[in-house]
């Protein structure tokens, strides 16, 4: 069974733990533009959404890369990128239709999630579980669960 | 006696106050009576780690720190009342 | 190349339009760490504490700390240093966010705003680009609306520290706000950033923050994370119910001031306290950068009248609204903080000024004549709303309420009746009920404020121990201890409810893995209580002496008069001569020559 990163925007609270843990992980010091796990705000609704790398199964980023340097691992739902193939075209960041792939200027390299091979730090540093890593089927299912619940109480209340 | 809850410990009695009557001549003997009513939820914030109550929560007796009276052995009336907090912070 | 630090200090001179980039003095950064300690430095050796705050002359600091943009939990505090507006002290007004660390990703250590623009202006920062733009069209807009305009013309995800109306009419108790809600409260720091013409600083920083030490840093902050994560009250608590959690457990022990100081119990306290936040307002938390905690308010009122949407209240809010104005309209209190957030004014001391207001209104000293037509008995939930926005537009009576309650008291002839420790407004625990947070009050270095001697977690909470409240014996060292440990951690870019896990011990250890600096624990305290006597010797030399080191009569004299603290009054008198020969001061409360040498002072 494959693992995704899910994320519950009405659980995060902006700290951005998750972009700083990220950027440690992957860069080995604190810049959030390396990050490959963005946290927006909306400061007026107090509203904040991780976002980061989906690992789409039909990805643009693999289909428009001319080198194969942004690929999909054998048997795995992770898209990898290999620096070594990569000619710095940036044809992934143009195709990616979330803005998740991005080009580093300080590294010269294109920047995106690869779940830490499949250990995500941005998981273990979210205070809150704002972000799981989780077997897909199981994430949609208390997701579902919890919203029959909603139902139940309400029924409940009525009844 | 009335007893008074706050923070977590409202959703754990599902009250904000109740009158007490049964006889605890003691806050150790009324704490033993809450926990057996409200179970080991109830029981985990108000108790120590190794074991005895208060450490973090705090009980007022009229508004007294228990601390200053004469502790968990400080003698109750009828009249009293009793705060009862889980470990809060702020500021 | 630099750790934790960046070396780099950013000045601006709005007077003659020069931006300049100056290395960091790396021998003051040792000893005075960052943000409030470095920065208190820096103007302490640059300004005389003499000059009116209000002028060109005075300079404003925004600083992080060395800290600032880690991992290390809770670390989204900077501090904005100058001359402050309200009283004439040393301001280090600290606000969380993440505007502090957004300030070090651009490079800075901190950015020093000198002289005064001829017309409205703001600083837009893009790392290395540093512009003044104009900012007329800005000018007369509320915080949340400055910011939405800025970012349409920066960078939608540039972080703005800003102005409201109340900073340009130099309300003298003006706050800047950043991300909107994030309050740099307390000295009217925003009035003098209004004196500067400056609306808003807006950065977007993409720079590296580099870590000395990785190893003793992971496990560093794997220790700091546990201990705050597993603390009852770091963990769980503060994220379930915010501070104002506290309206109770202070009522609970009598030591909720009322209706201005009259008393210290207000019996339907409840309905302004957390758990009545939780369960009626509350949208979700929010949390600054980097924090484990999330304490942040995201709340919402429905009822039409006082309708709105926003963060908050904070429990000193939540009291200043409440029962020091004999108010316990829950909407009331929340639209009244919403308003001050927008306005750009210290929702403390508008509180407070407000109930001196009311206060000298119930006594007959001010008349319907004097409020133009607007009665304001203790617990008039409607006009207190009115009086903020007043307030923040110095509109009408409002234009005196601006000036602060000592000003005001002042004026109609009874100082007495404002509740003010070297002239800013004491918060909202009473210390006749508390007695260390009174000796706390009268001797912080920024006059009313609980934010550094924070004695309330022993003598009430029972954190990290339990001390009695009303015991005189034992306060001074306590006092010492709590405002020594608090000045190093504010200069560390850390936030203090980190406290409510960790110590000294921890912030030492993080911030030599950072720095590559050792601080030993005993260092760490030893700049704190540096930067204390660096603070001390502004606010002499601005004109303050050990006389001010007092609390209103009404403290002193007035008991409570009724619930659990009844008959009490401070015996402040008893602690200060200890605190001051505790602190190696002479008894005017002036440093010894010996004291300023251990620190190197001199």
């Amino acid at each position: 069974m494959a693992k995704f990163i899910m994320i519950h925007p009405d659980k995060c609270t902006g700290c951005k733990n998750c972009v700083v843990a990220c950027s440690y992980e992957k860069e080995n010091h604190f810049r959030p533009s390396a990050s490959r796990i963005h946290v927006y705000s909306w400061e007026r609704e107090g509203i904040s959404v991780p976002m980061m790398c989906q690992q789409c199964s039909d990805a643009p980023c693999v289909s428009v890369c001319p080198t194969g340097a942004m690929h999909r691992v054998f048997g795995s739902s992770l898209i990898e990128y290999d620096s070594g193939k990569c000619i710095r075209c940036r044809m992934c960041v143009q195709a990616c239709p979330f803005g998740n792939a991005v080009y580093d200027s300080v590294t010269d390299q294109i920047i995106k999630c690869d779940t830490c091979h499949d250990d995500p730090s941005c998981v273990i540093a979210c205070p809150v579980k704002a972000i799981e890593y989780v077997e897909e089927n199981v994430a949609t299912r208390s997701r579902k669960k919890a919203f029959a619940t909603k139902f139940k109480e309400a029924f409940q209340e009525v009844a | 006696m009335v007893i008074k809850y706050y923070a977590t410990l409202r959703d754990i009695t599902r009250t904000k106050e109740e009158t007490w009557q049964s006889p605890t001549p003691t806050l150790q003997d009324l704490l033993n009576a809450l926990c057996n009513k409200y179970g080991s939820t109830f029981q985990k914030w108000v108790s120590c780690e190794n074991g005895g109550y208060g450490c973090l929560s705090i009980f007022l007796i009229n508004g007294q720190d228990y601390r200053s009276l004469n502790g968990l052995q400080t003698q109750l009336n009828q009249t009293d009342i009793i705060s009862i907090f889980p470990p809060i912070a702020g500021g | 190349m630099m750790f934790g630090w960046t070396g780099v200090i950013l000045r601006v001179n709005l007077t003659n339009g020069e931006i300049k980039k100056e290395p960091t003095n790396m021998q003051d950064a040792r000893l005075f760490i960052g943000a409030r300690g470095l920065a208190s430095k820096i103007l302490s050796d640059e300004i005389d504490p003499k000059i009116d705050p209000l002028s060109p002359a005075n300079k404003l600091i925004f600083a992080p700390g060395p800290l600032s943009g880690t991992m290390a939990p809770s670390m989204g505090r900077y501090n904005v240093v100058c001359k402050a507006a309200l009283n004439g002290v040393i301001a280090a007004s600290n606000s969380g966010g993440s505007f502090g660390p957004e300030v070090k990703f651009a490079g800075y250590d901190m950015i020093i705003v000198e002289g005064a623009a001829k017309k409205p202006v703001y600083l837009w920062i893009f790392d290395d680009e540093v512009e003044i733009r104009d900012a007329s069209d800005l000018w007369g807009k509320n915080v949340p609306d400055t910011t939405d305009a800025i970012r349409a013309v920066t960078d939608e995800d540039a972080k703005v520290a800003c102005i409201g109306p109340g900073g340009e009419k130099k309300v003298l108790f003006a706050n800047i706000m950043n991300e909107m809600h994030r309050a740099a409260g307390r000295s009217g720091v925003g009035a003098v950033m209004g004196s500067k013409n400056l609306k808003a600083v807006a950065v977007v920083g993409t720079k590296p923050i580099e870590v000395a030490d990785p190893e003793a840093f992971e496990k560093a902050v794997i220790d700091a994370r546990k201990k705050i994560s597993e603390h009852p009250v770091g963990g769980t608590g503060l994220r379930v119910y915010g501070t104002d959690v506290l309206v109770n457990i202070l009522n609970g022990v009598g030591s909720l001031p009322t209706r201005n100081f009259h008393d210290g119990y207000f019996p339907s306290a409840d309905k302004f306290g957390g758990e009545t936040l939780t369960a009626k307002y509350l949208t979700r938390p929010k949390g600054c950068f980097s924090c484990i905690i999330s304490c942040g308010r995201v709340t919402k009122v429905t009822n039409p009248k006082y309708a709105g949407e926003g963060e908050g209240p904070e429990y000193e809010t939540a009291w200043g609204f409440g029962s020091d104005c004999g108010v316990d309209d829950m909407d009331a209190i929340t639209k009244a903080n919403y308003l001050c957030n927008e306005l750009g004014i210290d929702t403390i001391t508008c509180a407070t000024t407000i109930a001196c207001a009311m206060d000298l209104y119930e006594s007959g000293y001010i008349t319907l004549k004097d409020t133009g037509g607007l009665a304001i008995p203790f617990g008039s939930a409607e006009n207190m709303v009115k009086l903020v926005e007043m307030i923040g537009n110095r509109e009408g009576f409002g234009d005196q309420l601006a000036e602060g309650s000592y000003r005001l008291a002042k004026r109609y002839g009874h100082p007495e009746f404002s509740m003010t420790a070297k002239m800013q407004e004491m918060p909202a625990y009473d210390p006749r009920g508390v007695q260390g947070i009174g000796l706390h009050y009268a001797t912080s270095n920024r006059g009313g404020c609980h934010v550094r001697g924070y004695t309330i977690s022993p003598e009430v909470l029972g954190v990290p121990f339990k001390v009695d409240q009303h015991a005189t014996e034992g306060k001074p060292q306590l006092v010492k201890t709590f405002q020594d440990l608090t000045a190093a951690l504010d200069s560390t870019g850390s936030c203090l409810f980190a406290t409510f896990g960790i110590g000294a011990d921890e912030l030492a250890a993080l911030l030599s893995a950072v720095t590559g600096v050792h601080y030993s624990t005993e260092d760490f305290m030893k700049a704190g209580d540096r930067i204390w006597n660096l603070e001390r010797l502004f606010d002499l030399k601005a004109g303050f002496t050990g006389k001010d080191d007092r609390l209103p009569d009404r403290i002193m004299k007035e008991p409570i008069q009724t619930g659990p603290s009844k008959g009490e009054v401070s015996h402040l008198d008893k602690m200060l001569p200890e605190y001051y020969k505790l602190r190696g001061w002479d008894t005017k409360g002036v440093p010894t020559e010996e004291k300023l040498q251990e620190l190197s002072l001199i």
